[in-house]
Protein backbone atom coordinates (compact mmCIF):
# COMPACT_ATOMS: atom_id res chain seq x y z
CA UNK A 1 0.00 0.00 0.00
CA UNK A 2 1.51 3.60 -0.91
CA UNK A 3 2.58 5.63 2.46
CA UNK A 4 0.17 8.70 2.24
CA UNK A 5 1.52 12.39 2.58
CA UNK A 6 1.58 14.27 5.88
CA UNK A 7 2.65 17.42 4.43
CA UNK A 8 2.19 17.36 0.73
CA UNK A 9 -0.86 16.27 0.27
CA UNK A 10 -1.77 18.69 -2.47
CA UNK A 11 -5.37 20.08 -1.05
CA UNK A 12 -4.97 23.30 -3.17
CA UNK A 13 -2.65 25.57 -4.78
CA UNK A 14 -0.12 28.08 -2.64
CA UNK A 15 -0.87 30.77 -4.95
CA UNK A 16 1.70 33.84 -5.85
CA UNK A 17 3.25 33.75 -2.30
CA UNK A 18 5.64 36.65 -3.77
CA UNK A 19 2.78 38.72 -4.70
CA UNK A 20 1.55 37.87 -1.02
CA UNK A 21 4.56 38.76 0.49
CA UNK A 22 4.91 42.18 -0.94
CA UNK A 23 1.06 42.67 -0.78
CA UNK A 24 1.36 42.07 2.96
CA UNK A 25 4.98 43.92 3.50
CA UNK A 26 3.62 46.95 1.83
CA UNK A 27 0.21 46.66 4.27
CA UNK A 28 2.84 46.62 7.04
CA UNK A 29 4.82 49.48 6.26
CA UNK A 30 1.79 51.21 5.83
CA UNK A 31 0.45 50.68 9.24
CA UNK A 32 3.72 51.53 10.54
CA UNK A 33 3.75 54.98 8.87
CA UNK A 34 0.14 55.47 9.64
CA UNK A 35 0.63 55.25 13.27
CA UNK A 36 3.52 58.08 13.14
CA UNK A 37 1.90 60.12 10.52
CA UNK A 38 -1.20 60.37 13.42
CA UNK A 39 1.28 60.67 16.52
CA UNK A 40 3.10 63.16 14.02
CA UNK A 41 0.01 65.36 13.58
CA UNK A 42 -0.74 64.93 16.82
CA UNK A 43 2.64 66.05 17.86
CA UNK A 44 2.11 69.25 15.64
CA UNK A 45 -1.14 70.03 16.50
CA UNK A 46 -0.06 70.26 20.11
CA UNK A 47 2.87 72.23 19.79
CA UNK A 48 1.44 75.01 18.05
CA UNK A 49 -1.38 75.41 20.56
CA UNK A 50 1.32 75.66 23.27
CA UNK A 51 2.98 78.69 21.30
CA UNK A 52 -0.45 80.21 20.91
CA UNK A 53 -1.04 79.83 24.55
CA UNK A 54 2.35 80.68 25.35
CA UNK A 55 1.33 83.82 23.22
CA UNK A 56 -1.72 84.78 24.72
CA UNK A 57 -0.54 84.71 28.19
CA UNK A 58 2.48 86.88 27.31
CA UNK A 59 0.15 89.35 25.32
CA UNK A 60 -1.77 89.49 28.21
CA UNK A 61 1.05 90.24 30.85
CA UNK A 62 2.43 93.23 28.13
CA UNK A 63 -0.99 94.71 28.12
CA UNK A 64 -1.51 94.93 31.60
CA UNK A 65 2.35 96.71 31.80
CA UNK A 66 1.45 98.86 29.08
CA UNK A 67 -1.75 99.76 31.25
CA UNK A 68 -3.95 99.10 27.89
CA UNK A 69 -7.73 97.42 28.15
CA UNK A 70 -7.40 93.80 29.33
CA UNK A 71 -11.18 93.01 27.84
CA UNK A 72 -10.32 90.84 24.40
CA UNK A 73 -7.11 89.50 25.64
CA UNK A 74 -8.40 87.75 29.22
CA UNK A 75 -11.58 86.90 26.80
CA UNK A 76 -9.11 85.45 24.10
CA UNK A 77 -7.14 83.47 27.28
CA UNK A 78 -10.40 81.91 28.64
CA UNK A 79 -11.68 80.71 24.92
CA UNK A 80 -8.16 79.14 25.08
CA UNK A 81 -8.08 77.49 28.52
CA UNK A 82 -11.56 75.83 27.31
CA UNK A 83 -10.22 74.96 24.03
CA UNK A 84 -7.15 73.43 26.21
CA UNK A 85 -9.75 71.22 27.78
CA UNK A 86 -11.56 69.75 24.79
CA UNK A 87 -8.19 69.30 23.27
CA UNK A 88 -7.09 67.24 26.28
CA UNK A 89 -9.79 65.17 26.37
CA UNK A 90 -8.94 64.35 22.92
CA UNK A 91 -5.99 63.37 23.90
CA UNK A 92 -6.79 61.37 26.63
CA UNK A 93 -8.75 59.38 24.47
CA UNK A 94 -5.74 58.96 21.89
CA UNK A 95 -4.10 58.15 24.98
CA UNK A 96 -6.23 55.41 26.10
CA UNK A 97 -6.19 54.08 22.07
CA UNK A 98 -2.04 54.07 22.74
CA UNK A 99 -2.69 52.10 25.39
CA UNK A 100 -4.86 49.63 24.50
CA UNK A 101 -2.19 48.85 21.50
CA UNK A 102 0.12 48.60 23.95
CA UNK A 103 -1.70 46.09 25.88
CA UNK A 104 -2.00 44.05 23.08
CA UNK A 105 1.74 44.42 22.22
CA UNK A 106 2.38 43.25 25.50
CA UNK A 107 -0.08 40.25 25.39
CA UNK A 108 1.55 39.50 21.87
CA UNK A 109 5.23 39.47 23.49
CA UNK A 110 4.42 37.22 26.38
CA UNK A 111 2.65 34.82 24.01
CA UNK A 112 5.52 34.99 21.75
CA UNK A 113 7.93 33.94 24.88
CA UNK A 114 6.28 31.36 26.25
CA UNK A 115 5.80 29.53 22.49
CA UNK A 116 9.79 30.20 22.44
CA UNK A 117 10.41 27.66 25.16
CA UNK A 118 8.20 25.08 23.31
CA UNK A 119 9.43 25.29 19.78
CA UNK A 120 12.53 23.85 17.97
CA UNK A 121 15.42 25.21 17.43
CA UNK A 122 15.18 25.93 14.11
CA UNK A 123 11.98 27.95 14.80
CA UNK A 124 13.58 30.08 17.35
CA UNK A 125 15.09 32.68 15.65
CA UNK A 126 12.29 33.76 13.48
CA UNK A 127 9.98 33.92 16.38
CA UNK A 128 13.33 35.80 18.85
CA UNK A 129 13.25 38.38 15.23
CA UNK A 130 9.20 38.69 15.40
CA UNK A 131 9.57 39.19 19.06
CA UNK A 132 12.10 41.90 18.68
CA UNK A 133 10.06 44.01 16.24
CA UNK A 134 7.08 43.75 18.65
CA UNK A 135 9.51 45.00 21.55
CA UNK A 136 10.56 47.68 19.34
CA UNK A 137 7.57 48.67 18.64
CA UNK A 138 6.16 48.57 22.10
CA UNK A 139 9.01 50.88 22.96
CA UNK A 140 8.11 53.72 19.95
CA UNK A 141 4.52 53.68 21.88
CA UNK A 142 5.65 53.98 24.86
CA UNK A 143 8.40 57.20 23.68
CA UNK A 144 4.98 58.52 22.01
CA UNK A 145 3.12 58.48 24.83
CA UNK A 146 5.54 60.17 27.10
CA UNK A 147 6.11 62.69 23.92
CA UNK A 148 2.84 63.69 24.62
CA UNK A 149 2.24 63.64 28.16
CA UNK A 150 5.40 66.12 28.15
CA UNK A 151 4.01 68.52 26.15
CA UNK A 152 0.37 68.28 27.65
CA UNK A 153 2.54 69.06 30.63
CA UNK A 154 4.09 72.38 29.19
CA UNK A 155 0.55 73.64 28.79
CA UNK A 156 -0.70 72.73 31.54
CA UNK A 157 2.42 74.63 33.00
CA UNK A 158 2.08 78.06 31.13
CA UNK A 159 -1.84 77.68 31.69
CA UNK A 160 -1.42 77.40 35.59
CA UNK A 161 2.06 79.82 35.51
CA UNK A 162 0.69 82.88 38.01
CA UNK A 163 0.87 86.96 36.70
CA UNK A 164 4.04 87.41 38.69
CA UNK A 165 6.17 84.72 37.50
CA UNK A 166 5.18 85.13 33.80
CA UNK A 167 6.01 89.11 34.31
CA UNK A 168 9.72 88.09 35.83
CA UNK A 169 10.27 86.36 32.07
CA UNK A 170 9.06 89.93 30.24
CA UNK A 171 11.64 91.67 29.58
CA UNK A 172 11.62 95.54 28.90
CA UNK A 173 14.41 96.88 26.07
CA UNK A 174 16.32 98.52 28.63
CA UNK A 175 16.97 95.30 30.97
CA UNK A 176 17.66 93.83 27.53
CA UNK A 177 19.86 96.43 27.72
CA UNK A 178 21.32 95.94 30.83
CA UNK A 179 21.50 92.28 30.77
CA UNK A 180 23.83 92.95 27.87
CA UNK A 181 25.93 95.40 29.16
CA UNK A 182 26.09 93.83 32.55
CA UNK A 183 27.34 90.09 30.65
CA UNK A 184 29.90 92.07 28.10
CA UNK A 185 31.27 93.67 30.75
CA UNK A 186 32.18 90.52 32.77
CA UNK A 187 33.36 88.93 29.42
CA UNK A 188 35.69 92.28 29.19
CA UNK A 189 36.54 91.78 32.76
CA UNK A 190 37.71 88.04 32.38
CA UNK A 191 39.66 88.77 28.90
CA UNK A 192 41.71 91.55 31.05
CA UNK A 193 42.68 89.44 33.58
CA UNK A 194 43.32 85.74 32.45
CA UNK A 195 45.81 84.55 29.48
CA UNK A 196 44.34 81.68 27.41
CA UNK A 197 46.16 78.24 25.97
CA UNK A 198 45.47 76.79 22.80
CA UNK A 199 43.88 73.63 23.47
CA UNK A 200 45.19 72.29 19.72
CA UNK A 201 48.83 73.21 20.07
CA UNK A 202 49.22 73.55 24.21
CA UNK A 203 50.65 77.18 23.35
CA UNK A 204 50.20 79.84 26.04
CA UNK A 205 49.32 83.33 26.10
CA UNK A 206 49.26 86.05 28.38
CA UNK A 207 46.04 88.19 28.93
CA UNK A 208 48.01 91.29 27.46
CA UNK A 209 47.77 90.03 23.81
CA UNK A 210 44.26 89.65 23.00
CA UNK A 211 42.65 91.85 20.46
CA UNK A 212 38.72 92.76 21.91
CA UNK A 213 36.66 94.62 19.26
CA UNK A 214 33.82 95.53 21.25
CA UNK A 215 30.35 96.74 18.96
CA UNK A 216 26.80 96.80 20.12
CA UNK A 217 25.83 93.47 20.09
CA UNK A 218 28.80 91.75 20.00
CA UNK A 219 32.44 91.55 20.78
CA UNK A 220 35.42 89.55 19.23
CA UNK A 221 38.40 88.93 21.26
CA UNK A 222 41.37 87.33 18.95
CA UNK A 223 45.62 86.17 19.42
CA UNK A 224 47.24 86.42 16.25
CA UNK A 225 49.96 84.79 15.19
CA UNK A 226 52.59 84.90 12.12
CA UNK A 227 53.93 88.32 10.80
CA UNK A 228 53.24 87.36 7.15
CA UNK A 229 49.70 85.58 6.68
CA UNK A 230 48.44 86.60 10.19
CA UNK A 231 46.53 83.50 11.55
CA UNK A 232 44.31 83.56 14.64
CA UNK A 233 45.38 81.05 17.25
CA UNK A 234 42.47 81.77 19.95
CA UNK A 235 39.67 83.57 18.89
CA UNK A 236 36.06 84.20 20.87
CA UNK A 237 33.07 85.53 19.28
CA UNK A 238 30.10 86.41 21.69
CA UNK A 239 26.96 87.45 20.33
CA UNK A 240 23.58 88.96 21.83
CA UNK A 241 20.80 87.87 20.54
CA UNK A 242 17.47 89.76 20.69
CA UNK A 243 14.42 88.51 20.21
CA UNK A 244 11.45 90.07 18.37
CA UNK A 245 9.64 93.32 20.30
CA UNK A 246 6.32 92.64 20.70
CA UNK A 247 5.24 96.41 21.90
CA UNK A 248 8.68 97.44 23.12
CA UNK A 249 8.71 94.29 25.30
CA UNK A 250 10.85 90.44 24.71
CA UNK A 251 9.65 87.02 26.01
CA UNK A 252 9.96 84.78 23.02
CA UNK A 253 13.16 82.23 23.61
CA UNK A 254 15.47 82.24 20.52
CA UNK A 255 15.98 78.82 18.71
CA UNK A 256 15.58 78.15 14.97
CA UNK A 257 17.12 81.72 13.97
CA UNK A 258 20.63 81.28 15.26
CA UNK A 259 20.99 78.25 12.91
CA UNK A 260 22.82 80.00 9.97
CA UNK A 261 24.99 81.98 12.34
CA UNK A 262 26.02 78.28 14.19
CA UNK A 263 26.66 76.66 10.38
CA UNK A 264 28.36 79.62 9.07
CA UNK A 265 30.76 79.22 12.22
CA UNK A 266 31.36 75.72 11.94
CA UNK A 267 31.65 75.19 8.35
CA UNK A 268 34.00 78.25 7.80
CA UNK A 269 37.36 76.93 6.27
CA UNK A 270 40.47 78.12 8.66
CA UNK A 271 43.88 79.09 7.35
CA UNK A 272 45.37 76.71 9.79
CA UNK A 273 44.10 73.45 11.82
CA UNK A 274 46.11 75.11 15.02
CA UNK A 275 43.07 77.90 15.05
CA UNK A 276 40.90 77.34 18.07
CA UNK A 277 37.78 79.32 17.96
CA UNK A 278 34.70 79.50 19.90
CA UNK A 279 31.07 81.20 19.22
CA UNK A 280 28.75 82.49 22.11
CA UNK A 281 25.55 83.42 21.16
CA UNK A 282 24.13 85.14 24.42
CA UNK A 283 19.92 85.20 24.62
CA UNK A 284 18.17 87.58 27.79
CA UNK A 285 15.30 85.26 27.23
CA UNK A 286 16.95 81.75 26.87
CA UNK A 287 17.08 79.06 24.31
CA UNK A 288 14.24 76.57 23.07
CA UNK A 289 14.90 73.12 23.49
CA UNK A 290 15.53 72.35 19.94
CA UNK A 291 18.47 74.40 19.60
CA UNK A 292 20.31 73.24 23.25
CA UNK A 293 19.73 69.82 22.07
CA UNK A 294 21.46 70.58 18.82
CA UNK A 295 24.16 72.21 20.31
CA UNK A 296 24.88 69.58 23.26
CA UNK A 297 25.68 67.42 19.87
CA UNK A 298 27.88 69.86 18.22
CA UNK A 299 31.20 67.95 18.07
CA UNK A 300 34.27 69.77 15.85
CA UNK A 301 37.99 69.10 16.17
CA UNK A 302 38.86 73.15 16.01
CA UNK A 303 35.79 74.88 17.42
CA UNK A 304 33.23 75.39 19.79
CA UNK A 305 29.88 76.59 20.65
CA UNK A 306 28.07 77.67 23.68
CA UNK A 307 24.49 79.42 24.22
CA UNK A 308 24.48 81.70 27.32
CA UNK A 309 20.71 82.22 28.81
CA UNK A 310 20.33 84.78 30.65
CA UNK A 311 17.32 84.51 32.01
CA UNK A 312 18.28 81.04 34.14
CA UNK A 313 21.87 82.07 34.13
CA UNK A 314 22.32 78.82 32.38
CA UNK A 315 25.36 77.87 29.69
CA UNK A 316 24.94 75.35 27.47
CA UNK A 317 27.51 73.32 25.23
CA UNK A 318 28.61 69.84 24.48
CA UNK A 319 29.49 68.50 27.67
CA UNK A 320 31.40 65.66 26.10
CA UNK A 321 33.81 67.31 24.42
CA UNK A 322 37.15 67.96 26.48
CA UNK A 323 38.16 71.70 25.16
CA UNK A 324 34.42 72.46 24.76
CA UNK A 325 34.32 72.06 28.61
CA UNK A 326 37.89 73.23 29.58
CA UNK A 327 36.61 77.01 28.37
CA UNK A 328 33.45 76.83 29.72
CA UNK A 329 34.33 78.91 32.23
CA UNK A 330 35.16 82.12 30.52
CA UNK A 331 31.51 81.82 29.04
CA UNK A 332 29.18 80.99 31.78
CA UNK A 333 27.16 83.40 33.73
CA UNK A 334 27.39 85.18 36.63
CA UNK A 335 24.94 82.68 39.06
CA UNK A 336 21.58 84.08 40.04
CA UNK A 337 22.10 83.70 44.16
CA UNK A 338 24.59 85.95 43.77
CA UNK A 339 23.55 88.53 41.79
CA UNK A 340 21.05 88.60 44.05
CA UNK A 341 23.24 88.68 47.17
CA UNK A 342 25.09 92.16 45.34
CA UNK A 343 21.86 93.36 44.59
CA UNK A 344 20.92 92.88 48.61
CA UNK A 345 24.19 94.39 50.03
CA UNK A 346 23.67 97.29 47.75
CA UNK A 347 19.93 97.90 49.10
CA UNK A 348 21.31 97.64 52.30
CA UNK A 349 23.48 100.28 51.92
CA UNK A 350 20.90 102.41 51.01
CA UNK A 351 19.37 101.29 54.21
CA UNK A 352 22.02 102.14 56.42
CA UNK A 353 21.94 105.73 54.90
CA UNK A 354 18.58 106.24 55.49
CA UNK A 355 15.96 105.13 52.58
CA UNK A 356 12.87 103.24 54.01
CA UNK A 357 11.24 102.49 50.61
CA UNK A 358 12.27 100.83 47.12
CA UNK A 359 10.27 100.41 43.85
CA UNK A 360 11.33 97.68 41.77
CA UNK A 361 11.43 99.61 38.67
CA UNK A 362 13.48 102.29 39.98
CA UNK A 363 16.06 100.09 41.50
CA UNK A 364 16.32 98.26 38.40
CA UNK A 365 16.95 101.73 36.52
CA UNK A 366 19.35 102.86 39.34
CA UNK A 367 21.78 100.11 39.52
CA UNK A 368 20.56 98.67 35.77
CA UNK A 369 19.86 95.44 36.35
CA UNK A 370 16.96 93.66 35.26
CA UNK A 371 13.30 93.54 37.89
CA UNK A 372 13.74 89.62 38.11
CA UNK A 373 17.30 90.40 40.13
CA UNK A 374 15.35 93.73 41.94
CA UNK A 375 12.53 91.58 43.08
CA UNK A 376 14.80 88.33 44.05
CA UNK A 377 16.51 90.51 46.38
CA UNK A 378 13.19 91.91 48.05
CA UNK A 379 12.30 88.85 48.57
CA UNK A 380 15.34 87.70 50.25
CA UNK A 381 15.13 90.65 52.52
CA UNK A 382 11.36 90.03 53.46
CA UNK A 383 12.44 86.58 54.50
CA UNK A 384 15.86 87.95 56.51
CA UNK A 385 12.91 89.95 58.01
CA UNK A 386 13.60 93.36 56.92
CA UNK A 387 10.94 94.56 55.24
CA UNK A 388 7.31 94.70 53.88
CA UNK A 389 6.26 93.82 50.28
CA UNK A 390 3.43 95.54 48.82
CA UNK A 391 2.49 94.12 45.04
CA UNK A 392 0.30 95.82 42.85
CA UNK A 393 -2.37 93.65 43.21
CA UNK A 394 -2.12 95.32 46.77
CA UNK A 395 -2.61 98.80 44.74
CA UNK A 396 0.74 99.81 44.27
CA UNK A 397 2.23 101.11 41.11
CA UNK A 398 4.81 98.43 40.86
CA UNK A 399 6.15 96.15 43.39
CA UNK A 400 7.49 97.85 46.59
CA UNK A 401 9.90 97.35 49.69
CA UNK A 402 9.14 98.95 52.51
CA UNK A 403 11.44 98.70 55.33
CA UNK A 404 10.97 97.70 58.72
CA UNK B 1 14.12 56.49 0.73
CA UNK B 2 16.80 57.25 3.24
CA UNK B 3 14.23 57.86 6.00
CA UNK B 4 13.08 54.16 5.87
CA UNK B 5 16.51 52.54 5.23
CA UNK B 6 17.40 54.86 8.39
CA UNK B 7 14.55 52.89 10.11
CA UNK B 8 15.28 49.90 8.92
CA UNK B 9 18.73 49.77 9.52
CA UNK B 10 20.07 51.42 12.81
CA UNK B 11 23.12 53.95 12.09
CA UNK B 12 22.52 54.29 8.23
CA UNK B 13 24.24 56.93 6.82
CA UNK B 14 26.64 57.26 4.18
CA UNK B 15 26.98 61.50 4.28
CA UNK B 16 29.74 61.69 6.36
CA UNK B 17 32.94 59.12 5.26
CA UNK B 18 33.11 57.79 8.98
CA UNK B 19 29.73 56.12 8.87
CA UNK B 20 29.93 54.72 5.20
CA UNK B 21 32.07 52.02 5.97
CA UNK B 22 29.83 50.78 8.99
CA UNK B 23 26.76 51.29 6.90
CA UNK B 24 27.98 48.72 4.01
CA UNK B 25 28.34 46.32 7.07
CA UNK B 26 25.19 47.04 8.35
CA UNK B 27 23.39 46.82 5.10
CA UNK B 28 25.61 43.46 4.33
CA UNK B 29 24.87 42.04 8.13
CA UNK B 30 21.00 42.32 7.63
CA UNK B 31 21.25 40.85 4.31
CA UNK B 32 23.00 38.03 5.06
CA UNK B 33 20.80 37.50 8.76
CA UNK B 34 17.53 37.69 6.89
CA UNK B 35 18.88 35.30 4.19
CA UNK B 36 20.02 32.94 6.51
CA UNK B 37 16.34 33.15 7.96
CA UNK B 38 15.03 32.09 4.31
CA UNK B 39 17.19 29.56 4.14
CA UNK B 40 16.70 27.72 7.48
CA UNK B 41 12.83 28.20 6.56
CA UNK B 42 13.38 25.89 3.52
CA UNK B 43 15.74 23.92 4.88
CA UNK B 44 12.47 22.65 6.85
CA UNK B 45 10.40 22.46 4.09
CA UNK B 46 13.02 20.42 2.12
CA UNK B 47 12.99 17.74 5.65
CA UNK B 48 9.04 18.01 5.06
CA UNK B 49 9.37 16.68 1.24
CA UNK B 50 12.15 14.59 2.24
CA UNK B 51 9.94 12.75 4.61
CA UNK B 52 7.20 12.66 2.34
CA UNK B 53 9.02 10.99 -0.26
CA UNK B 54 8.75 13.96 -2.70
CA UNK B 55 12.02 13.91 -4.42
CA UNK B 56 11.33 16.60 -7.16
CA UNK B 57 10.62 19.36 -4.57
CA UNK B 58 13.77 18.38 -2.60
CA UNK B 59 15.63 18.84 -5.37
CA UNK B 60 14.37 22.52 -6.53
CA UNK B 61 14.04 23.39 -2.97
CA UNK B 62 17.90 22.71 -3.00
CA UNK B 63 18.82 24.43 -5.78
CA UNK B 64 17.24 27.45 -4.24
CA UNK B 65 19.42 26.52 -0.82
CA UNK B 66 22.60 26.29 -2.74
CA UNK B 67 21.60 30.16 -4.30
CA UNK B 68 21.63 31.08 -0.75
CA UNK B 69 24.36 30.06 0.55
CA UNK B 70 26.51 30.90 -2.63
CA UNK B 71 25.13 34.41 -2.30
CA UNK B 72 25.51 34.58 1.63
CA UNK B 73 29.28 34.09 1.00
CA UNK B 74 29.30 36.67 -1.40
CA UNK B 75 27.94 39.19 0.69
CA UNK B 76 30.17 38.62 3.55
CA UNK B 77 33.50 38.21 1.57
CA UNK B 78 32.80 40.65 -0.66
CA UNK B 79 35.62 43.32 0.03
CA UNK B 80 36.18 46.83 -1.09
CA UNK B 81 37.37 48.56 1.76
CA UNK B 82 39.55 50.60 -1.17
CA UNK B 83 36.69 52.17 -2.62
CA UNK B 84 36.75 55.82 -3.41
CA UNK B 85 33.04 55.91 -1.45
CA UNK B 86 34.86 54.83 2.12
CA UNK B 87 38.58 56.63 1.41
CA UNK B 88 37.57 60.01 0.12
CA UNK B 89 36.05 62.82 2.64
CA UNK B 90 33.90 64.37 0.01
CA UNK B 91 31.58 62.04 -2.46
CA UNK B 92 29.31 63.31 -4.78
CA UNK B 93 25.46 63.29 -4.09
CA UNK B 94 24.58 61.66 -6.45
CA UNK B 95 27.20 58.57 -5.79
CA UNK B 96 25.31 58.35 -2.34
CA UNK B 97 21.72 58.57 -3.66
CA UNK B 98 22.35 55.89 -6.18
CA UNK B 99 24.15 53.50 -2.75
CA UNK B 100 20.98 54.30 -1.03
CA UNK B 101 18.75 53.53 -4.14
CA UNK B 102 21.10 50.15 -4.44
CA UNK B 103 19.81 49.18 -0.32
CA UNK B 104 16.64 50.13 -0.81
CA UNK B 105 16.17 47.92 -3.81
CA UNK B 106 18.33 45.18 -1.63
CA UNK B 107 16.15 45.39 1.77
CA UNK B 108 12.70 45.12 -0.30
CA UNK B 109 13.84 42.48 -2.37
CA UNK B 110 15.28 40.59 0.99
CA UNK B 111 11.80 41.16 2.67
CA UNK B 112 9.80 39.92 0.43
CA UNK B 113 11.92 36.55 -0.41
CA UNK B 114 11.91 36.02 3.45
CA UNK B 115 8.12 36.64 3.82
CA UNK B 116 7.70 34.53 0.52
CA UNK B 117 9.99 31.72 2.25
CA UNK B 118 7.77 31.52 5.33
CA UNK B 119 4.56 31.43 3.24
CA UNK B 120 6.00 28.30 1.83
CA UNK B 121 6.26 26.68 4.80
CA UNK B 122 3.05 27.78 6.13
CA UNK B 123 0.76 26.60 2.75
CA UNK B 124 2.65 23.35 3.34
CA UNK B 125 1.82 23.08 6.63
CA UNK B 126 -2.08 24.09 5.66
CA UNK B 127 -1.44 21.21 3.02
CA UNK B 128 -1.38 23.88 -0.11
CA UNK B 129 1.36 22.37 -2.33
CA UNK B 130 -0.11 21.73 -5.52
CA UNK B 131 2.00 24.53 -7.68
CA UNK B 132 4.50 24.29 -4.74
CA UNK B 133 7.43 23.69 -7.85
CA UNK B 134 6.66 26.92 -9.30
CA UNK B 135 6.44 28.97 -6.17
CA UNK B 136 9.89 27.71 -5.16
CA UNK B 137 11.27 28.43 -8.20
CA UNK B 138 9.50 32.24 -7.93
CA UNK B 139 11.59 32.58 -4.98
CA UNK B 140 14.88 31.35 -6.50
CA UNK B 141 13.90 34.00 -9.23
CA UNK B 142 13.82 36.53 -6.76
CA UNK B 143 17.35 35.48 -5.19
CA UNK B 144 18.63 35.51 -8.29
CA UNK B 145 17.53 39.23 -9.04
CA UNK B 146 18.52 39.86 -5.60
CA UNK B 147 22.29 38.70 -6.40
CA UNK B 148 22.22 40.62 -9.56
CA UNK B 149 21.35 43.82 -8.23
CA UNK B 150 24.06 43.13 -4.95
CA UNK B 151 26.73 42.74 -7.98
CA UNK B 152 25.48 46.14 -9.70
CA UNK B 153 26.10 48.03 -6.33
CA UNK B 154 29.81 45.63 -5.89
CA UNK B 155 30.90 47.34 -9.34
CA UNK B 156 29.25 51.01 -8.39
CA UNK B 157 31.56 50.83 -5.24
CA UNK B 158 34.65 49.73 -7.14
CA UNK B 159 34.06 52.29 -10.36
CA UNK B 160 31.23 54.79 -10.49
CA UNK B 161 31.73 56.50 -7.16
CA UNK B 162 35.56 57.15 -8.13
CA UNK B 163 33.82 59.37 -11.52
CA UNK B 164 30.54 60.37 -9.44
CA UNK B 165 33.29 62.61 -6.97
Amino acid sequence: MEKQPTFFKDTGAMGDVLSEAQHLIEEARKEAQALDKSVQAQKEAVDGYRDQVEKARYRQVIKELIGESLGDVKGAVASMVNDWKDKKLQMKQREEELTMQKQALLEREQELKSRLDEIEAEQRERMSTELQNILQLTASVKEQMEELEKTKQTIDDILSEDEETLRDKVLTMEDVDFLRLNYFSLLQSRLSSQGVVNPLTGEQFTKNVWTVETRKNEIVAKITQGILGQHVAVGFEAKFIVPVAEEGFVYQKSGKDVVDQITGFIEAEERTTNSFKALVLVSPTGWTEWVTGKVQTILNMMKSVYLVDLNERALVYNTSDKKTKQFAEWFAPVPIEEEIAAMVAKLNTEIDEGTLQFRVDKVGEKYQVPRKIVLGAFHTMVEEGKGELITPEEGATDSILLVR
Amino acid sequence: MGKLMEKLIPGYDYRVKKNRLNSDRAVRDKLSRELKKSYSTLKEVTDLAYKDGRREVVEHITDVLNTLDLFRTEIENASYGLSPLFKQEKVSDKAISKMVEFDSALVDELEVTTKAADLVYDRVLEGKTSDIILQVRKVKRSVDSMRNTFTDRADFLQKETAVGV
